[in-house]
């Protein structure tokens, strides 16, 4: 068959697939992952899982398809669906080694699942797993096993065997079941009359009858609601996790934020009192966006926000943004929402595109986690330290930017005394909170301290800063060192809180072992560095100027 | 002010030079570079190597505990140098006090506490002695007979025939010398050719499997008629018989006899020894007619009516089974040993049914092995019931079993050989290995006395030190008896909703007083630990032994791991923890109410 004759018919049968959300899914419930969830979420989930985008854009003519449509897609007609390229491989020496084409990132389903080198190298690693308890694998294996499971997953998907979204007769905690299985468990005539509701959405799904598969979604949900009523969960649960999904509030805070940035950046010299309010105004309603979206996360996990590399970089920027308007209310002075801005803004952009390090899905804790006082305490504390030295690194590059690149000597001095504000806060907090750690771990773990990696580090973020502020106290070095000082020491808090986890691996704190954005978080602290010397280099010719 | 620092100055102006010394703040900026750069390297050895290595090449060693000691003089003296104290200095004063009370109190819990565990098996008796982390050897002293445990951290020492650890037995002029250590000891099955009578054909397997990099060995000596079946890996097994052919005749059919009667149970006799799940029954209605019934093992119910000819074929719709009468005796006795019956009239009814059939075909793959000469065995590999290949296994000449990539090989034959077991180190890493050293005894001249052996982790070794006197050694770890007693009675492990991820562990713990009288029942969870004896006070003094949730078997889930600490030290460290945020906050925020707040000076 001639190429474009091919993507010809590959259209014509894709063409029955809807182009738009289905604004009432999220009636449906599916227990997934140990919780259950609207159907909507576990769409945008399994999506994000799979391809690492939040919709996708067909290559043959750049059509967009949401998740809703995706993952239905899958679950209807999944054949044209194998063939499209969903799957993420965005290690690029695994690209190479499977042989696949290294100018993209996704590939299909089909393609994958015959690739003979992906098959060999599974089972090599298979074998190693059988042999030890924990192997040592490289970064390849470990790809390659995050292949697997997203295979697996697309398997499963359109096997229908995800699709869990039966509810357990009388137990809350029960296993809920899939369409198939359902007769087992309430007899055959509910099971028929469940089948007849999905082959009916399956139908108008099919048929892009977009009116009657609203009607059915709807009839569907109560019915299967009407199977247990105490165990399904309510309408109104179920709509608050959709809306907090569909409003992105995490986005909506950063392009606040951006924008207050802009506007205060600015009116910096022109219409100042103006443009202040403003500026404040964009990055409260940002903060606003933040709040929301904490308050409605810990309501739908049941838990506070801090307990993965995603919940704890948002939170982070939270800090940043929190403690920038309190020292901000205290000394009314623009300098510390521009130095909280950005780093807020870079933080949570991150979150949103970085979905291999940053995973937005919320799942069930591991045991040791499920303690609400003391995780509350202890984590939010070490992280809200982080935010605070977050803030000293913003403003210290603010102050060498003066000192070294302008020379305004009483707006450096500022920046030096806001910097060292900044600095306790983040001292204070570090030492509170690494001690609160410990005490938990003696609760939790049996013992105090354990010289555990994740524990080790945040001392040594902990000394570093001490080290800072006491050689300031014996004269070794001036303000302007300090704000160096708290760009490096800063360097260690980045280790604490990424390095253990990413680049070590080891150690008690497993909760969020990851590959990935290495070379990203290298670039960055080659480029700190060469600020830092190129602002001290041009700090001592202005000196030996004068 | 009682103590006039003044005068005291004054009075020593030596010791005062070395008090500013010792708290200078560049002897404190030294203190802290070298600790924290200590640290980052220990986190990257336990990155890149061990945990274990870490601690004792940086945490736990002396010097890093003698540099902690100087920061407390640091921290102490820089106080002292600040006398008389003013109102700005409380902050200050606190925060470095409460560094040196925490530091003192976890020295105190190093001195004075411990910390252990305890692996428990719901139903077992309860236990008076706790499991710690350190290896140690256990010697009987040949006077008295008792045991003396004498420490030996394997994991440090690197032991070797260079290197060897020697310490002497007590009570004797003899020493014992430990010259080799491994994580990873297995009991290697051997041939040892023998005249004694038990010696037989023996013959060692190995299977191997070039991918997964393992070689499993399976030793077979042919001591009994029966076929011995061994499991491999769940996936097939490997059966040793005496005649091959016979074994395959007889592998795919059973027969199962029973003696049926109306009013006691059967009796029955099977070949495979698993009952057939069929259930006869003699019964008779009100006209006195007799009739068979019976339960399949599906549960169905059957009926058929006693014939008067026999053998009486019984036809069941299950097409596996045969199932015949054999005899029937109205009023059943046993006379000289054999079936008979008293009279003709129906008082006792007995029955004998056969059954035949072919048996539930085991769909896994079966290798079964025959001895044939010195060189050979007979082999067939068997799938479903049929045999898809048959031949010779040569000494030395690996075959294919058509199991993945495992091939079989037979290593060593023994015409007339007995099985014996050598302990020797493995190269790789596998389940079962278990830990061990190798000891000599040396007698006072130094002079061996006996080969070096290997003690297994766990088991008591005999050694004779003369032609009448022996004594028992082990190897193991550190166990410490505590004045109370420890069970599990139960153990949970709820799941995540619809998942089997854990969602928590709970021990129910009982714990005994020494006159093994239950005292106290807690629970052990992740996050909320049992304490003994218990009480919220006597934890916050550190005076209760706490029990948290240390891990668990997936595999047995009667079985639980608690950590164990009593932590003496534990007042000092949350006080001096508190001293040190206070501080800090009253050094931040609350130095001098009277001062401006001007952003040029910032001063102690």
């Amino acid at each position: 068959m001639k190429k474009s004759s091919f993507f010809i018919l590959l259209t014509v049968l894709l063409q029955p697939l809807l182009a738009w959300n289905s604004p009432d899914l999220w009636q449906i419930a599916i227990q997934e992952q140990g919780r259950k969830k609207p159907l909507t979420t576990m769409t945008q989930e399994s999506l994000m899982s799979l391809s690492g985008r939040s919709s996708f854009t067909r290559p043959s003519d750049e059509k967009k398809f949401t998740a809703q449509e995706v993952i239905l897609g899958i679950w209807f007609n999944p054949e044209p669906w194998k063939k499209e390229p969903l799957i993420l491989v965005n290690y690029r020496p695994l690209v190479e080694e499977l042989g696949l084409d290294p100018k993209v990132s996704r590939f299909s389903f089909e393609s994958l699942q015959v690739n003979s080198a992906y098959l060999m190298k599974l089972k090599e690693v298979r074998e190693m797993r059988m042999r030890k308890a924990n192997p040592q694998l490289d970064r390849t294996q470990k790809e390659i096993e995050s292949l697997s499971s997203k295979l697996s997953l697309f398997e499963n998907l359109s096997l229908g065997r995800t699709f869990e979204i039966v509810p357990h007769p009388n137990q809350k905690g029960g296993h809920w079941t899939t369409l198939e299985r359902t007769e087992e468990i309430y007899g055959a005539a509910i099971a028929q009359k469940l089948n007849g509701y999905y082959e009916g959405i399956k139908t108008s799904y099919l048929e892009n009858n977009q009116e009657l598969f609203q009607k059915q979604i709807i009839e569907f949900a109560q019915e299967l609601r009407s199977l247990s009523p105490e165990v399904y969960p309510t309408s109104s649960i179920l709509e608050k996790e959709y809306r907090y999904s569909e409003l992105h509030p995490f986005r909506k805070a950063w392009i606040c934020y951006a924008i207050g940035l802009l506007i205060l950046l600015l009116t910096a010299r022109w219409q100042e009192d103006l443009g202040y309010r403003l500026g404040w105004g964009m990055v409260l309603s940002g903060f606003g966006f933040q709040i929301y979206g904490f308050v409605t996360r810990t309501l739908i996990s049941g838990r506070p926000p801090v307990t993965n590399m995603y919940e704890t970089i948002i939170w982070c920027a939270f800090g940043v943004v929190l403690f920038a308007l309190i020292l901000e209310a205290i000394y009314r002075k623009r300098q510390f929402l521009l130095a909280a801005c950005p780093v807020a803004v870079i933080s949570l952009i991150l979150a949103d595109t970085q979905s291999s390090i940053f995973s937005s899905a919320i799942h069930p804790l591991v045991p040791v986690l499920r303690n609400n006082f003391w995780l509350t305490v202890h984590v939010l504390t070490i992280t809200l330290s982080y935010a605070a030295f977050a803030l000293s690194l913003a403003i210290s590059h603010m102050a060498i930017w003066q000192t070294s690149f302008k020379n305004l000597k009483k707006e450096s001095d500022l920046l030096f005394f806001y910097n060292y504000r900044a600095l306790q806060i983040g001292v204070l907090l570090i030492a509170t909170g690494t001690l609160l750690g410990a005490v938990w771990a003696n609760y939790s773990w049996g013992r105090f301290w354990d010289w555990d990696p994740k524990e080790t580090w945040a001392l040594i973020a902990f000394l570093s800063y001490l080290i800072l502020l006491h050689g300031k106290m014996a004269g070794w070095w001036s303000d302007l060192g300090v704000a160096v000082g708290s760009i490096i020491a800063f360097q260690c808090v980045l280790m604490a809180w990424y390095g253990v986890n990413f680049v070590l691996g080891v150690g008690l704190h497993s909760y969020g072992f990851g590959v990935g954005g290495f070379q990203y978080v290298i670039g960055y602290v080659f480029l700190e560095i060469l600020f830092i010397a190129v602002g001290l280099m041009r700090y001592k010719i202005k000196k030996s100027e004068i | 002010m009682p103590f006039d620092i003044i005068q005291f100055r004054k009075n020593y102006p030596e010791t005062w030079r070395l008090i500013l010394f010792l708290g200078s703040i560049q002897w404190a900026g030294i203190l802290l570079t070298t600790i924290a750069v200590a640290c980052a390297t220990a986190t990257i050895m336990e990155s890149k190597w061990t945990a274990d290595l870490a601690k004792n090449y940086i945490y736990h060693a002396p010097w890093f505990h003698v540099w902690l000691i100087c920061l407390c003089i640091n921290l102490f003296c820089v106080t002292l140098t600040r006398l008389p104290w003013k109102r700005k200095h409380y902050g200050f004063v606190i925060t470095h006090f409460g560094i040196i009370t925490l530091l003192f109190g976890a020295m105190i819990g190093s001195w004075f506490g411990f910390e252990a565990f305890a692996n428990l098996k719901k139903g077992e008796e309860p236990v008076f002695r706790l499991t710690q982390n350190e290896s140690v050897m256990i010697v009987q002293s040949p006077k008295d007979q008792n045991f003396y445990s004498i420490p030996l951290p394997v994991e440090t020492l690197k032991l070797s025939e260079k290197n060897p650890r020697t310490f002497t037995i007590p009570d004797s002029k003899l020493s014992l010398r430990v010259d080799a250590h491994s994580a990873q000891l297995a009991r290697v099955p051997q041939l040892v050719p023998s005249t004694e009578p038990e010696a037989a054909y023996g013959s060692i397997l190995e299977l191997s499997s070039p991918m997964a990099g393992q070689k499993i060995s399976f030793p077979f000596i042919a001591a009994t008629a029966e076929p011995q079946i061994t499991d491999f890996f769940q996936m097939a097994r490997i059966v040793w018989v005496n005649d091959l052919v016979q074994f395959e005749k007889r592998m795919n059919q059973w027969s199962e006899t029973q003696m049926v009667f109306e009013k006691v149970q059967p009796i029955i006799s099977n070949t495979s020894g698993l009952f057939s799940g069929y259930l006869f029954r003699v019964e008779s209605d009100e006209k006195k007619a007799l009739f068979i019934t019976l339960q399949t093992p599906e549960g169905k119910q059957e009926r058929f009516a006693l014939g008067t000819k026999f053998p009486q074929k019984i036809d069941l719709r299950s097409s596996k089974i045969q199932a015949t009468v054999n005899g029937y005796w109205p009023d059943f006795e046993i006379k000289e040993g054999r079936p008979s019956t008293k009279s003709n009239s129906p008082e006792n009814p007995a029955i004998l049914i056969r059954l035949e059939g072919k048996q539930s075909i085991d769909p896994r793959p079966h290798l079964v092995v025959a001895p044939l000469d010195a060189q050979n065995l007979s082999f067939s590999l068997i799938r479903n019931g049929a045999s898809y290949a048959k031949g010779k296994l040569t000494v030395g000449v690996p075959v294919s079993t058509g199991w993945g990539p495992w091939a079989v090989e037979v290593k060593h034959i023994g015409v007339k050989s007995l099985l014996q077991y050598q302990i020797e180190p493995q190269k790789d890493p596998a389940p079962n290995l278990t830990p061990g050293v190798r000891v000599q005894l040396l007698d006072p001249e130094k002079k061996p006395l006996n080969e070096p052996k290997w003690i297994l982790s766990g088991e008591t070794e005999t050694m004779a030190i003369s032609s009448t006197q022996v004594i028992q050694l082990a190897f193991g770890l550190k166990t410490r008896p505590i004045d109370f007693g420890v069970q599990l009675n139960h153990f949970e492990v709820p799941r995540d909703e619809g998942s089997d991820t854990p969602a928590g562990f709970i021990s129910t713990l009982w714990f005994y007083d020494s006159n093994r009288r239950v005292a106290r029942e807690d629970h052990a969870e992740m996050n909320y630990p049992a304490t003994y004896p218990g009480g919220f006070w006597r934890s916050v003094v550190g005076m209760n032994y706490k029990f948290s949730q240390a891990s668990w078997n997936p595999e047995n889930l009667e079985e639980s791991t608690l950590q164990v600490l009593f932590d003496p030290g534990w007042p000092l460290k949350w006080i001096g923890s508190l001293m040190i945020s206070f501080g800090i906050i009253v050094m931040f925020y609350f130095k001098d109410p009277n001062k401006k707040n001007n952003p040029e000076k910032k001063s102690v």
